[in-house]
């Protein structure tokens, strides 16, 4: 095994961090579910390309077929990489943990996109920067305050000086 | 023709001098925003032209020329944010630096390695000025076709994990990079019926989305810092600067070569950093021992990048000078300059406007050392920023990308295509698929399409009978299967060993 390859089970984030302190489970569902994906997006790619006139089409047919093909070939290796792992997890071989849930994260990342959505970005960030740094960065209230008010006002003064376009929300709060 | 060499520094006046520093200081501060990028800056700078003297005003524009990059590398290897496309390999590296602790060194290393191509660019501009146009002629879409291929199929060198999903990244990367109106027809392919995406998927939303926002998704649910429990066993931040310099002038055969692959890209109209870049990070992840290292956080990955990233705009100043044709954006608004400012590309700056010529060459140099040595004295200190807990970086980091997304074309589309690619990008992480190979193989579809249509127009398929097209080709093949055969013959001479310690 290359030193760039994975141990089966274990993901690339825990390749770039040693792979050796977690042992996260991408012999799943999702592992073997991508690749599968991947193979079906490339499938609708190829057969919308076919519509396209000859020069058009070249070149996404030549890189989606082989593309199609890996895709497929992982999906398979998965499959069996799921088999095997199950079969040595029966036997007591292996001890896996599923890696920390990333839905929090996701959480805080759809509530800010929500209120740049409805106050923009430089009211957005600046209501948004408070609540996370508060909650997520356990800073007390003036800290908070400050890192918000000086991310705001960054976005305000680019966009301001530099005359670029910062989205204005819903509310149309356009500060800038 | 060397004769121009006085005659362009007699052109720094002091008033030249200040709009110099001024086209530095601005572009550099600019650059570092992610999303805005030099041209940007370039652009808002422009309009100072035809107020200026000429002289003045074209030192300014130049000096914006030779540094749109360089800040690039703060943002890049410290937070993983690009501030625009020609700083994307860089992050490749430079991020997974930061995140073991050894940000100060990631920069460092790669504003040197920014300056270092920066003037090597300059100086082989100046050796080459006497061959510009044979050269520019001998290079033709066919050449570059064949240095994208070469680069697409190296591209699986850099890997993230296993080389499998690596090849499936890049070649999703390379369909992603088909998306939007095709060059020969101008009709929409892939669109959806979506006007958004005629333009494509752009590139710094993408970048934004797969490497920023993944990352502090997956920090978040790490819950530690960027440099995480890395130990500060790699010396204080002034030893990590000083090892990051010390390590361009030990890989200095990494650093001309990356520099040379830059010049070279630079030289063709339209190619850009963003692809001089890649094509000199997987040509250094091919020849390099350590390439198998490369997308982990090796220091040679970061100097490849900023090497060719500052040492393309030499190249580029090849067929704007002696065509006025621009090699690249930041080239084709120099160009709107020196036309704004009465003086005309071509043969003439090879004769009446030497001396114009030569302060170009010089402006090359003395701007690069300005922002290296500006931005190397600020690395300590901004990389102690690694170290700080993610739920106080998430927050500013992900209003300024958010931010950058948007500031490219002020469309809702790019916020959406960069929460969008931060999904794939967190996917992609926790799967092992590597987005190194996604995005160089985003960056060169275009390359890829546009070159090969103009040699297959321009040449039919006897394009591929072209001595330096068959040299490049031979190159890839040796590349491929010498290792192969080695592996073989290797494992021959164990198996032998093996029956000979059994007998």
């Amino acid at each position: 095994m290359s030193g760039n390859e994975h141990a089966p089970g274990l993901s690339g984030a825990d390749a770039d961090r040693g792979g050796v302190k977690h042992v996260v489970r991408d012999t799943g569902w999702a592992a073997s579910v991508t690749p599968l994906l991947v193979c079906a997006v490339a499938v609708v790619m190829i057969i919308t390309a076919l519509g396209y006139n000859p020069e058009a089409r070249r070149l996404p047919i030549l890189v989606g077929v082989p593309l199609a093909a890996l895709a497929a070939l992982e999906t398979g290796l998965r499959v069996r990489a799921t088999a095997v792992a199950g079969r040595v997890r029966d036997g007591g071989g292996v001890h896996e943990h599923s890696a920390s849930s990333p839905w929090p994260a996701l959480g805080a990342l759809a509530t800010f996109v929500a209120l740049i959505g409805v106050f923009g970005q430089v009211v957005g960030t600046f209501i948004f920067t408070v609540g996370f740094v508060r909650w997520r960065g356990e800073l007390s209230v003036v800290p908070a305050l400050i890192l918000a008010v000086a991310t705001s006002a960054l976005l305000w003064l680019v966009a301001a000086v530099l005359e670029v376009r910062a989205y204005a929300g819903l509310l149309d709060l356009n500060l800038s | 023709m060397f004769e121009g060499v006085v005659d362009g520094l007699a052109l720094f006046t002091p008033t030249t001098v200040l709009w110099m520093l001024f086209g530095v200081l601005f572009t550099t501060v600019v650059a570092v925003i992610p999303g805005l990028g030099g041209v940007f800056a370039m652009a808002i700078m422009l309009p100072l032209v035809f107020t200026l003297p000429p002289e003045a005003g074209l030192a300014m524009l130049m000096a914006a020329v030779a540094v749109e990059g360089t800040g690039n590398t703060v943002t890049g290897v410290l937070f993983g944010v690009p501030g625009s496309a020609t700083g994307v390999a860089t992050v490749l590296d430079g991020y997974p630096m930061a995140k073991r602790g050894e940000g100060a060194r990631g920069v460092a290393a790669g504003l040197t390695a920014s300056v270092s191509g920066g003037i090597f660019g300059a100086l082989l501009l100046a050796m080459l000025l006497p061959f510009m146009r044979p050269i520019v002629l001998s290079l033709g879409p066919p050449e570059f076709f064949m240095l994208i291929v070469a680069a697409v199929i190296l591209m699986s060198s850099v890997t993230e994990g296993s080389r499998l999903r690596s090849a499936v990244a890049g070649l999703a990367g390379l369909m992603m990079s088909f998306i939007g109106l095709e060059i020969s027809t101008g009709l929409p392919r892939f669109t959806a019926g979506e006007l958004y995406l005629w333009d494509g998927l752009r590139l710094v939303p993408v970048t934004i989305g797969l490497f920023a926002i993944a990352e502090l998704l997956e920090m978040l649910t790490r819950g530690s810092s960027i440099a995480g429990d890395a130990p500060e066993s790699h010396g204080n931040q002034r030893q990590q600067v000083l090892r990051g310099m010390r390590d361009v002038v030990v890989k200095w055969r990494i650093t001309l070569q990356s520099s040379s692959v830059g010049l070279i890209v630079g030289m063709a109209p339209g190619v850009g950093g963003a692809a001089a870049q890649f094509l000199a990070y997987t040509q250094a992840a091919k020849t390099s021992p350590r390439g198998r290292y490369y997308g982990t956080g090796e220091v040679e990955g970061v100097i490849a990048a900023d090497a060719a990233t500052n040492a393309k705009d030499g190249g580029s100043l090849v067929p704007t000078l002696g065509f006025g044709i621009p090699g690249t954006a930041s080239t084709a608004l120099l160009l709107v300059g020196m036309v704004a400012a009465g003086i005309q590309p071509g043969a003439p700056m090879l004769d009446e406007n030497l001396p114009i010529t030569w302060m170009f060459i010089w402006i090359l140099v003395f701007a690069n050392i300005i922002a290296g040595v500006v931005l190397l004295v600020s690395a300590g200190w901004l990389s102690k920023l690694t170290r700080l807990s993610p739920g106080v970086l998430a927050a500013p980091i992900w209003a300024v990308s958010i931010f950058g997304a948007y500031a490219t074309s002020s469309h809702v589309g790019d916020i959406v295509t960069a929460l969008a690619f931060g999904l794939v990008g967190l996917a992609m992480m926790r799967l092992g698929y590597s987005r190194a190979t996604f995005i160089i193989g985003f960056v060169l579809g275009p390359f890829l399409e546009r070159f090969y249509l103009l040699s297959v127009r321009l040449h039919g398929w006897t394009f591929l009978q072209r001595p330096i097209v068959i040299a490049i080709l031979a190159v890839v093949i040796l590349s491929l299967f010498v290792p192969l055969f080695a592996r073989i013959i290797r494992g021959f001479k164990s198996q032998d060993g093996g029956e000979m310690i059994r007998e």
